[in-house]
């Protein structure tokens, strides 16, 4: 035990002599907390759009003026032809053009079955189904209108009035969504680059040799290498809270408790694979590489930045392995649902098995000849 | 020149003896256009939702129907309806959820179900006498990306189903809408994440790698020894980037042809266009490597500072993964400061709509802008750090 707490102390020391990498392991996650909060949306913004009119009616530019009064929309050009709109959707200066071909009218007063033409720019798949979505709403409330003017009867033809409620986040703020996805972010960076570089750094340098001949035993290196970093990432965590709470006024629902034992689990884990990355690589630049690698997959995976719900199923297996995905899940359910210790149970057991496998796949990994 | 090339050949070597990393920087962009051509989507399939059904009817079990055979969702029964709440569901019409809301929290809480669709008692009947009946759909938000997706689908199931009611026997009346989804009908993910997977491994490859290896001189010491020798000091930084574009150019003609080979996104425009603008964008993260190294002693800040400066912005303020135009002006004008925007424009007008260099010029003539100043900022540093 005191083999171990002379590693630590040695470790702090070190950390706190770097006063360029201290800054900006403090300041770095912060900063990027701040600001990469505000990053996150996938709202639909405004759509520019432009027409081309065939018709040139009365309801034709009923239709329009319709659609350039949405909040979304906005009328960009009437343009002559498809092909001068094709070139503004090539630039990217229109999302959605709106062809109206001729005897629009005609075919909607001799009830002929009347066509409508969207052009939608599709490079972003998401952006698209729901200028689709919305486009067809208008134009099915502007044809509805038309049928209510000819047939009186029809506007009290039956309804279906939804409410829609989103709880959680009622004002579907992606503010509340994304702090605790960065904040998992912003441990493990710490976890597995920080810790990772600064194990690799003593190999590189040489001075692991020093350590190699003395009696510590393998699990004692591991453990007062790992101990450290554990800390400054309990430490970050919890003011990475705090800051979401009186800064961003994020909601806390669930208990602060159980969510930092259930991180101080999650880092233990992290950690171990930093640790086993870093004990199986050369030089600073190829753990980088690994951890790189390791951190793009697992963040992708995880969920953040797209829903686990839109990949296909046996992502989640694959989760199982890996612990971004432990973390991300569970802190959401705690601090947004206010998920208790009972729902986060079989979350917690997984885990735990996995960082005691990770730490000692680490101490096993680390050989004490060179 | 002979110097110069024995240089390079000192640094191609550097790179080529350590095959660890060379596997991860070819392989790292493999693995990613496969994930992100594979796992990310835009679509949700078989999310779980519950109905609280107070009505049984004909009408809700059609809709039900219709919602569940669209294959978006799948049913989950996480309700028992008692008889006794029926009365108290009928009481608060407008918080139909209420009698049974401690039971979708719960439902939510366990992240059983993502959403849970409430039918009002004797729907078809009020729909049939009072012409509209009300139906209450509650998403967990705690995701709005999935929340919105999923009530978008609803939405549309529901507004088709009125829709077949309202325009029954009026079917002549109904505008055709025919949507056409322009340069990418089947609506895949891919060709959003094609591009951004160019801009960020080229970011990570001229950048970090390069600000790495200059470090990694000083930092052991054989820089000193490199000033020493007949080279010029341009030589020398040349020299350390000529590697990296070769590295550069390989990586991206891989997840060029993954893309086109493996998930089938298009190549519409010219190469050529796309060569040239791939190179600015490599000169340009070059040079940003370049700079980084000027003002750093160790690799381990060196890395670190490209990873927050330089890499997360790449990944986040591009327009790779959110779109540019909800976000705040300060995120913007940072943006705006960045590369990778516009490369990600030019490339994807170039790429996938099949425009050429004139379609994107401002984009261009912005890459060439920063080319200038950034050799202007290098020139000005490195000169201070000969002294």
């Amino acid at each position: 035990m005191r083999t171990i707490f002379y590693i630590i102390q040695k470790e702090f020391i070190q950390i706190f002599r770097d006063k360029a990498l201290l800054s900006l392991m403090i300041i770095a996650p912060f900063a990027q907390l701040v600001i990469l909060i505000y990053a996150a949306n996938l709202e639909m913004g405004n759509v520019n759009f432009a027409v081309v009119d065939y018709d040139k009616t009365q309801t034709s530019s009923k239709l329009v003026n319709l659609m350039s009064a949405s909040p979304f929309y906005s009328l960009i050009d009437y343009e002559n032809s498809i092909d001068e709109a094709q070139t503004l959707l090539t630039r990217g200066e229109v999302h959605l053009v709106v062809v109206i071909p001729k005897h629009f009218e005609q075919d909607l007063e001799e009830s002929n079955s009347p066509k409508l033409q969207l052009l939608i720019d599709a490079v972003n798949g998401t952006t698209a189904f729901l200028v689709n979505n919305y486009s067809r709403y208008i134009i099915g409330d502007f044809n509805e209108d038309i049928v209510i003017q000819r047939y009186p009867e029809a506007e009290n033809m039956g309804k279906i009035n939804c409410t829609y409620s989103y709880w959680y986040n009622d004002l579907l703020d992606y503010k509340i969504f994304m702090f605790p996805g960065l904040l998992v972010i912003l441990v493990s960076l710490v976890g597995l680059f920080i810790a990772a570089l600064n194990f690799v750094k003593e190999k590189e340098l040489g001075n692991i040799t020093q350590i190699n001949v003395t009696a510590i035993k393998k699990y004692q290196f591991i453990a007062g290498k790992l101990i450290p970093f554990w800390i400054i990432g309990i430490v970050e965590f919890v003011i990475g809270l705090f800051i979401g709470k009186f800064f961003f006024n994020m909601p806390f629902l669930g208990s602060f408790w159980t969510l930092l034992l259930y991180t101080s689990i999650y880092l233990i884990c992290v950690l171990s694979l930093g640790l086993f990355l870093a004990s199986i690589s050369h030089s600073q630049q190829q753990v980088m590489f690994f951890t790189f690698f390791f951190f793009l997959t697992f963040i992708i995976l995880s969920g953040i930045f797209t829903p686990i719900e839109t990949m296909p199923s046996w992502v989640k297996y694959v989760n199982y392995l890996n612990p971004f995905a432990y973390l991300m899940k569970v802190i959401r359910m705690i601090l947004l649902k206010g998920s208790s210790f009972y729902n986060i149970i079989p979350d917690t057991i997984c885990l735990t098995a996995y960082s005691i496998m990770m730490f000692f796949i680490a101490v096993f990994s680390y050989k004490k000849i060179s | 020149m002979k110097r110069f090339f024995a240089f390079v050949k000192k640094e191609f070597l550097h790179i080529f003896r350590d095959v660890r990393t060379l596997t991860i920087l070819i392989g790292l962009p493999v693995v990613l256009v496969i994930i992100f051509g594979y796992i990310v989507s835009n679509e949700i399939k078989n999310a779980k939702i519950a109905f609280l059904d107070y009505s049984n009817d004909n009408v809700t079990q059609q809709l039900k129907n219709d919602i569940l055979a669209s294959g978006y969702f799948i049913e989950e029964n996480c309700f028992k309806l008692a008889n006794d709440n029926k009365t108290v569901a009928d009481k608060n019409n407008s918080f139909m959820s209420n009698a049974y809301s401690g039971d979708i929290d719960a439902a939510f809480k366990d992240g059983k179900v993502l959403m849970v669709i409430v039918f009002q008692e004797d729907f078809a009947e009020k729909i049939e006498r009072e012409g509209i009946a009300n139906m209450q759909i509650i998403a967990d938000a705690s995701d709005p990306n999935t929340a919105t997706i999923l009530i978008g689908y609803i939405q549309a199931i529901v507004e088709d189903f009125q829709r077949s009611m309202f325009f029954e026997g009026r079917e002549s009346m109904e505008i055709v809408v025919e949507p056409r989804m322009m340069f990418n009908n089947e609506l895949k993910g891919a060709y959003m994440y094609v591009p951004g997977t160019i801009a960020f491994i080229l970011m990570l490859i001229c950048a970090i790698m390069t600000s790495v290896s200059i470090t990694r001189e000083k930092e052991f010491g054989s820089m000193e020894v490199l000033l020493v020798t007949p080279l010029k000091s341009s030589q020398l930084i040349l020299g350390k980037l000529v590697p990296y574009v070769f590295l550069s150019v390989i990586c991206s003609a891989i997840i060029f042809l993954l893309g086109y080979f493996l998930f089938g996104v298009p190549f519409r425009g010219s190469v050529f266009d796309v060569v040239i603008l791939t190179l600015c964008f490599v000169i340009i993260a070059l040079l940003l490597g370049l700079w980084v190294s000027n003002f750093t002693k160790t690799m381990e800040i060196a890395m670190t500072l490209s990873l927050v400066v330089l890499m997360l912005p790449t990944l986040l303020l591009s327009g790779f993964i959110f779109p540019l135009e909800n976000m705040p002006m300060f995120l913007q004008i940072i943006a705006d400061i960045l590369p990778a925007k516009y490369y990600l424009d030019a490339i994807k007008t170039i790429m996938l709509k099949g425009g050429g260099l004139m379609d994107v010029i401002k984009d261009f003539s912005i890459l060439l802008v920063m080319i200038i100043v950034l050799v202007f900022v290098n020139i000005k540093s490195i000169k201070d750090r000969l002294d």
